[in-house]
């Protein structure tokens, strides 16, 4: 959904984010929402500025998150509050999955498919009855069935997936829903996050009367949904539940990810994540059915929904990087892609530094020291390499670790023992160059610069580029072939001043697609084909510049306020087609007709036989709702699909409330405790995710549950001050005078229990390190009651470091390296961990307090 | 070299015979051998000037990499059968009645 979007919501559930703090620009649409009359709701450890700002605050403890939303589900459910006539057409409820399915409510925890050798699923059982399910979601891809190694995709073609429009079916996703989360009570909510039944309660009745055909709802969630091994199934949880409720695709209603600052959203669209190729697009991996570019898109291609045009995308993006180079006569010049063996994401591939592995590193928009979990490893990687490459504004803790680093400090490591070569390169900031940043909303807006970059400061494209000339240069006359790829790689933007700065312009040409045999622009993704006639370095951004001279995401042309043209159509360029609301086509019933006039965004217009509306129509525009699959003819892509299935991503076109393929931890989400927890698992005896990236080592153990060493729960933040990784922040007086120390946030009555006073110190520890910071007692953090037991929470902002006039320890440097099952991300808001009045030893206090 | 390459073929025969869970640590003790090899070779190389064994050598060596980190940090299931290719990779590599180009 878009960002000013919110203001429509007559509901919003913030949870996992502080987003008046750390979104503030966003907030302003939830707190418009409020103005209108919506009701604000927080879900939260502490009680933050969003907390204050909203009508309900609901404190749970850290990590939690899937039993509170899985006891909405459960309500949901149980008092029949979902919106029928939307989830009985638009969501799986009524598919029936296979027998061999088995719930975690039968396996202590497990689903099956699980392999204890591997720790990993096999997704036989969890799919459509009869049916082999593609994943539409190349980075979720799992190593199971596919199309090549006994998998049959071709069986989506062969008719509907079976459903039970009774919902009687003991195997239909209804059904199994309901035994899932049936211990998922308001007691049990309270058991195992703290949060009150009553607030819980009084939740799920905003929510539930704020939902259906008059009203929309919206959940807005940040990094404190994502940083957990199961965050992809907090996600998940919402999703559910917005599926249930009606509230995706429609005015007011959806899941908001609130995602970073600086284009973190263009950073997957065009991704610097190494399991993706741009727009989505799967990263082959050798060990797949990837052999050859026909092998890849065999395997990888869905025969059902708007995903079976990948082909089209992949060889015009082939032909955007490799040029003349790519023909059919060389597979569009596939085999020059390097394919993947393994994880190579930046949590493994720390890991790999230490064993030395990896020779050196570039760091650009990052400063792992501070930002990356378990510091002291990362320190102890990076010395281990040969080169470093840092790129940033002014001096950061991962440029100049080898001199006031924490091992350095402790004289675990010398300087002169270190043997990696640092190049600390000055880089230009945003008003220094021009260029586009891509929002949470999929907006991709154009800035441009506004004064020249000091000194020997350039811009990243700048970098970049010239680096790949030279790369060029340098491998220009080799005869190896592992060099062809850079060869071939057409690197050709024009330079247009004396500092040979690219045009960052033709590079967003390049991305958009052109016709190659007369390089004109094209206007839209709808136009790319498969041989090799069209190049486009990202289908979905397809449309941002559809024409010479014409630069969409320049456009500022400010809203009419017109209900019609309420959706900001002239402002920027939102991918894909400029469109604002994905899956729109939920805006309107299954006949075409808007589910109510309050809530109306695209509807089909029988006397023009077209979907029109407030919005470009994420659906096949002439496609009646009344159209219905030939199934005797076998169809594929989205012939495949009805008139009435919204969801055309996905191989059905449903919203999927059960996920039968592309899960690496099970179709649905189930309450596991995190890797470090003082308290058992209340619903299992499987304690923790049982296919969550651990990685055991020396200097990142980890502790078993309950362990009494460290009995409190451990979240790390940021802060509105300090922005992004913190440096930024604390080297400018004006905000680090705002923010001048690091601090740990405590309850008053932990503070009384260990004898720490306000602003004095304190030691926290981990199995990882033991850090310092100034104790902050407040009443925003109060002490949970957890299974018959008090659990105190403590809280510490995680962007400190020895740098700038704002300085303090690394929250980091207690983090264990673990990682999300689906996306290795790493964990950040749940842990625990053990506290002291006092100062360190080695920083002249006594150890004791 | 040959000390790195015995080490390595030692951690990859151990992970063949007991395969271990995820995250065994004998991957990682395999992936510091035959850095160590890979470091190895190009320092000879760097030396002694590129030739097409030379090449060949860091090429193979540089693969039973990739596939060790590809078990260490596997994407699914652990490649086993193409842990045990790479480890008949380095045994030609580092045979005694082979080239002998690792001794």
């Amino acid at each position: 959904m878009a960002l000013w979007d919110l203001a429509n919501a007559d509901c919003i559930i913030t949870m996992g984010s502080n987003m008046a703090e750390n979104h503030p620009i966003a907030f302003r649409f939830a707190v418009e929402a409020q103005r209108r009359g919506a009701t604000l709701i927080h879900v939260d450890p502490r009680f933050t500025r969003t907390g204050a700002l909203c009508n309900i605050h609901a404190p749970i403890r850290s990590g939690s998150d899937i039993a509170f939303l899985g006891g909405i589900i459960h309500q949901i459910l149980e008092r029949d509050l979902w919106f029928r006539d939307f989830a009985l057409a638009y969501t799986n409820i009524a598919h029936i999955i296979e027998d061999g399915y088995v719930d975690p409510e039968d396996n202590d925890g497990i689903f099956s498919g699980f392999e204890a050798g591997t720790k990993a699923y096999k997704q036989e059982t969890w799919q459509y009855k009869g049916k082999i399910v593609p994943s539409s979601i190349a980075e979720h891809r799992v190593q199971t069935q596919d199309q090549t190694q006994g998998g049959d995709f071709e069986s989506m073609t062969e008719g509907p997936p079976p459903t039970d429009p009774t919902l009687q079916h003991p195997n239909c996703v209804y059904q199994i829903m309901k035994r899932h989360f049936r211990r998922y009570t308001p007691e049990m909510v309270e058991r195992v996050t703290g949060c009150p039944a009553a607030t819980f309660l009084k939740i799920v009745e905003v929510l539930a009367q704020n939902s259906g055909r008059e009203r929309t709802s919206a959940f807005c969630y940040a990094v404190g949904w994502t940083h957990h091994t199961y965050g992809v199934q907090i996600i998940r949880a919402a999703t559910i539940i917005q599926g249930l409720l009606g509230n995706v695709g429609r005015p007011g209603g959806g899941i908001m990810a609130l995602r970073g600052h600086t284009s973190i959203q263009g950073s997957t669209d065009i991704p610097t994540l190494y399991n993706m190729l741009p727009t989505y697009l799967p990263q082959p991996n050798v060990f797949h059915q990837h052999d050859t570019l026909q092998d890849y898109l065999h395997t990888e291609t869905p025969t059902t929904g708007w995903w079976a045009n990948m082909p089209k995308y992949m060889v015009s993006l082939l032909k955007a990087w490799y040029g003349a180079e790519a023909h059919a006569g060389n597979e569009w010049g596939y085999q020059h892609l390097p394919k993947l063996t393994g994880d190579v994401s930046q949590l493994p591939m720390t890991l790999a530094m230490l064993d030395g592995v990896v020779k050196g590193q570039f760091i650009l928009g990052q400063n792992p020291v501070v930002g990356a979990v378990n510091s002291d490893l990362v320190e102890r990687g990076m010395a281990r390499l040969d080169w470093l490459v840092v790129r940033d504004f002014a001096m950061t803790e991962t440029a100049n670790f080898w001199q006031k680093g924490r091992l350095v400090q402790r004289g675990e490591l010398q300087p002169r023992d270190i043997g990696t070569e640092i190049f600390f390169i000055p880089t230009a900031l945003a008003g220094e160059k021009d260029g586009t940043v891509t929002n949470t909303s999929r907006l991709v807006q154009w800035h441009d610069k506004v004064l020249e970059a000091p000194g020997d400061s350039r811009s990243d494209l700048w970098f970049i580029y010239h680096l790949g000339k030279r790369l060029k240069q340098l491998y220009a006359d080799s005869t190896e072939p592992r060099d062809a790829a850079i060869q071939a790689l057409t690197w050709l933007y024009p330079e247009r001043d004396e500092r040979a700065e690219p045009d960052p312009e033709a590079v967003l040409r390049e991305i958009n697609g052109y016709t190659v045999v007369d390089r004109k622009q094209i206007p839209s993704y709808q136009q790319l084909k498969d041989d090799g006639s069209t190049a486009c370095g990202g289908w979905m951004y397809c449309g941002i510049y559809p024409r010479d001279g014409h630069n969409v995401s320049r456009s500022r042309i400010a809203d009419t306020r017109d209900v019609a043209a309420s959706n900001h159509h002239g402002w920027a360029f939102a991918w894909p087609s400029n469109r604002r609301t994905l899956y729109n086509r939920a805006s309107a019933d299954p006949a075409g007709v808007p589910w109510s006039e309050r809530k109306k965004l695209v509807w089909w217009d029988p006397q023009e036989n077209k979907w029109t509306g407030g919005d470009v129509p994420d659906f096949i525009e002439t496609r009646p709702p009344d159209y219905r699959p030939d199934w005797s003819k076998r169809p594929h892509g989205m012939d495949a699909h009805g008139g009435d299935d919204p969801f055309i991503m996905e191989a059905d076109g449903k919203c999927q409330l059960f996920v039968p393929s592309g899960l690496k931890d099970g179709p649905l989400p189930t309450y596991y405790e995190p890797p470090e927890t003082p308290v058992k698992n209340a619903f299992y005896g499987q304690q923790h995710n049982p296919v969550a990236k651990l990685w055991q080592r020396k200097g990142n153990e980890l502790h078993a549950p309950e362990d009494p060493r460290f009995p409190y729960v451990f979240t790390t933040y940021r802060l509105t001050e300090l922005h992004c990784g913190g440096i930024i922040g604390r080297v400018t007086p004006h905000t680090a005078e705002l923010q001048p120390e690091a601090f740990v946030e405590i309850s008053p009555e932990l503070a009384a229990e260990l004898g720490i006073r306000h602003t004095e110190w304190a030691v926290l520890s981990t199995l990882r390190g033991d850090i310092e910071a100034r104790a902050m007692v407040t009443e925003r953090i109060t002490p949970f009651q957890i299974d018959g037991r008090t659990v105190h929470q403590v809280g510490m902002p995680w962007v400190f470091g020895w740098e700038g006039y704002a300085r303090g320890d690394i929250a980091n440097v207690l983090l264990a390296i673990t990682g999300d099952a689906n996306t290795s991300i790493h964990s950040t808001k749940a842990l625990t961990c053990n506290l002291r009045p006092g100062r360190l030893a080695q920083r002249g206090g006594t150890g004791h307090g | 070299m040959a000390d790195h390459a015995q080490a390595a073929l030692a951690c990859l025969d151990r992970a063949l015979r007991e395969k271990p869970d995820v995250d065994g640590k004998v991957f990682s003790e395999a992936a510091k051998a035959l850095s160590q090899l890979r470091n190895d070779l190009a320092d000879r190389q760097r030396r002694d000037g590129a030739s097409a064994d030379s090449r060949r050598q860091l090429e193979h060596v540089n693969a039973v990499i990739s596939v060790v980190l590809g078990a260490h940090f596997p994407l699914g299931n652990i490649p086993w059968a193409e842990v045990e290719k790479a480890r008949g990779w380095l045994a030609e590599l580092s045979s005694a009645d082979g080239t002998g180009q690792l001794q």
